[in-house]
């Protein structure tokens, strides 16, 4: 697991450093800098897959920039305002890893250029590039991601490594989970967008055959559906399906709980978008292939309070008891959210991002139990103190 | 571990409207500098749909009204505000003073301070002593809490603004002045400051940069001045950015 990540000069982010844990749900105003943070790891990530272009960015759900975009264009003082932007990541096991990445403001190359690289294993330097060494190398190259072909898949340092690489942001978008438009980022399980999604809720059910807790969980899932007797993945001919719908191979099938027999099937296409979004975030949270790290951006979208609510108190438990070791970093506007929070989970994180006087973001992770002290009686819960501003993460409006 | 050097002072505002917050982060950015924060504009709980807004003086009294319930009668005790927040500043302007309770549709309970409480201006600060003690009793506080700092600018924000762009003015009673943007609106249009928030963001930087000299000449902005200051060093310690925020402070005397 990511227990630390580092950031400077990127875009909002004039420096940061944050202390990862399990489930970390990131709240702001829209334009604090929410994305820039999961972005930021994006970035790392493509540096550990030893190329940083638009083509490494975009596979990982970052939005490619020219440089004048990356680099943070606030004044800062001379000592901050060098010309290389910095990102560091470290590992429960011990391992992190550091790069520093430049590319000129003016006639930028496609690939940014590694300055300086570190991977360590708490006291032992795996591969260091400095900047006395850059011009030997090539340096839109990374030579950390090479190093790691020498070492053994359980060494620490490789794990930090895929685990930065299968970092991706997750944007779903309901014409990509409906399987009507082309999921441009596909992926397995599930494409950034939210394609192939009928194919991974097929494969998470077959595994819950074999597999008595993961059955278990994707039973709490069918809970959340509440209009729906079950779900399935299904061939498209076999449903009925729209002939002006673009049809995919397979389908999610949902068997309606209300409708009469023989008439209460219905697809993706037709269903309730909320229904997509939680088999979306199923997936992604219990699918065996799922990346170890990964973030959903909106991860509230399309769905009623009191549904958010009770998604975010499973996916924070379905993490829990799955114990795999996967991390997910959410973002959200819907406040009742908060109210999923599991207080006494340490591994459940609540941050809230904000722009300061200067506009450089900064995050500040939310103290829960603190709240809960502070609050004068129970009628206050998390989502009221943050609609009054009382968790700050709110806009001046 | 590489650590930001200071944290962002978390100031909570509660202030009529969205012109005097910018005008008054203009004046906190040039008071702090190079200290740097965080703004949080709190309103009132309630509903538009029912007719409950966060406007106005009524809107800083009904928000004084709520976290004082909060805080068991003060809002110095109200835990959610400064668990979240260093500090807090409620604004209103001292025109308050000629207004009255029923006019804002308040239904005014015997603790509160009586209005109206205007004094012949100049000096502002005859009718601000009077105003501090209203809304302090709107805050159930007596005294001024050591985290809480009242600013009252003079009969309108607007003066501080004009104050920065006109400096031929300063020298005159602007606090009094009843309405200094109708002033300023009417300047010719090479000078010309129309208040609107755009407009009133394009000059923040150019307030700030004024603003000591606006502070040798306007009494009421010194106060604001230096209760800031005081409040700032009694109530915010400097932390590593580091997001546990639970490592070890620095007394702020030392920033």
């Amino acid at each position: 697991m990511l227990t630390r990540l580092h950031v400077e000069r990127f875009k909002s982010l004039v420096k940061l450093d944050l202390e990862l844990g399990r489930v970390n749900l990131f709240i702001g105003s829209n334009g604090s800098g929410k994305s820039n943070l999961l972005e930021a790891l994006g970035v790392l990530g493509a540096a550990a897959f030893g190329r940083v272009e638009d083509e490494s960015l975009l596979r990982r759900g970052v939005r490619p920039g020219v440089p004048r975009l990356y680099k943070t264009a606030f004044s800062l003082s001379t000592s901050e305002n060098t010309s290389h932007i910095l990102f560091g990541g470290e590992e429960s096991g011990g391992a992190s890893f550091s790069v520093t990445l430049w590319n000129p403001l003016n006639n930028p190359s496609p690939a940014w250029r590694y300055k300086t690289e570190n991977l360590r294993v708490a006291d032992e330097t795996v591969i260091t590039r400095t900047t006395t060494s850059a011009g030997r190398h090539n340096q839109e190259q990374g030579m950390a991601a090479l190093k790691t072909v020498e070492l053994a898949p359980s060494h620490a340092a490789v794990r930090l490594m895929d685990l930065l690489r299968g970092y991706s942001i997750y944007c779903p978008n309901t014409p990509s989970l409906r399987g009507l438009t082309q999921d441009l980022q596909a992926r397995d399980p599930v494409g950034l967008s939210g394609g192939r999604l009928p194919e991974a809720v097929g494969e998470l059910l077959a595994a819950a055959e074999d597999d008595g807790l993961l059955a278990e969980l994707v039973e709490e899932v069918r809970h959340l559906i509440d209009w729906a007797k079950d779900f399935s993945s299904a061939p498209s001919t076999k449903v009925p399906l729209s002939p002006a719908a673009a049809r995919s191979r397979l389908v999610i099938e949902f068997v309606d709980r209300y409708m009469a027999k023989k008439r209460n099937r219905l697809t993706g296409y037709d269903a309730s978008e909320g229904a997509l979004y939680i088999l979306f975030v199923a997936v992604l949270t219990m699918h065996a292939n799922s990346p170890r790290c990964l973030a959903i951006d909106n991860f509230d979208q399309a769905l009623n309070p009191r549904l958010a609510q009770r998604l975010m108190e499973k996916v924070c438990t379905w993490t829990a008891r799955q114990n795999s070791g996967r991390q997910l970093l959410l973002t959200a506007h819907n406040p009742a959210i908060l109210d999923g929070l599991p207080l006494d989970d340490s591994g459940v994180r609540l941050f809230a991002i904000e722009r300061n006087n200067k506009g450089h973001t900064v995050v500040r992770r939310i103290d829960l139990a603190g709240a809960l002290a502070a609050r004068p009686d129970a009628a206050w819960t998390l989502s009221r103190m943050w609609l009054n501003g009382l968790l700050g993460a709110v806009p001046s409006v | 571990m590489v650590l930001s050097p200071v944290s962002d002072v978390r100031i909570a505002l509660v202030s009529e409207g969205p012109t005097d917050r910018i005008v008054l982060e203009a004046a906190i950015s040039a008071i702090l500098e190079p200290q740097t924060f965080v703004l949080h504009q709190l309103q009132p709980e309630g509903s538009i749909a029912f007719g409950e807004t966060g406007a106005g003086w009524g809107g800083v009294y009904r928000w004084c009204k709520q976290s004082a319930a909060r805080g068991a009668g003060r809002v110095s005790n109200d835990r959610m505000v400064f668990h979240a927040f260093d500090l807090l500043i409620i604004h209103v302007d001292i025109d308050v003073a000629t207004g009255s309770y029923p006019q804002a549709r308040i239904d005014a309970s015997h603790t509160d301070g009586i209005l109206p409480c205007d004094l012949p201006c100049p000096p502002a600060s005859a009718t601000a002593d009077q105003l501090r003690r209203v809304v302090l009793s709107w805050c159930g506080e007596n005294h001024l809490p050591g985290c809480l700092v009242v600013c009252l600018p003079s009969r309108n924000m607007d003066a501080w603004v004009l104050a920065s762009f006109f400096p031929d003015q300063r020298s005159g009673h602007l606090e009094c002045l009843a309405d200094p943007a109708d002033w300023m609106r009417q300047r010719p249009l090479r000078s010309r400051v129309k208040k609107s928030q755009s407009a009133y963001r394009e000059l923040a930087d150019r307030m700030a940069g004024e603003w000591a000299d606006v502070v040798v000449h306007l009494p009421q902005a010194a106060t604001f001045q230096t209760e800031l200051e005081m409040a700032v060093s009694a109530c915010f310690q400097i932390q590593p950015v580091a997001t546990g925020n639970t490592a070890a402070t620095t007394p702020a005397s030392n920033r």
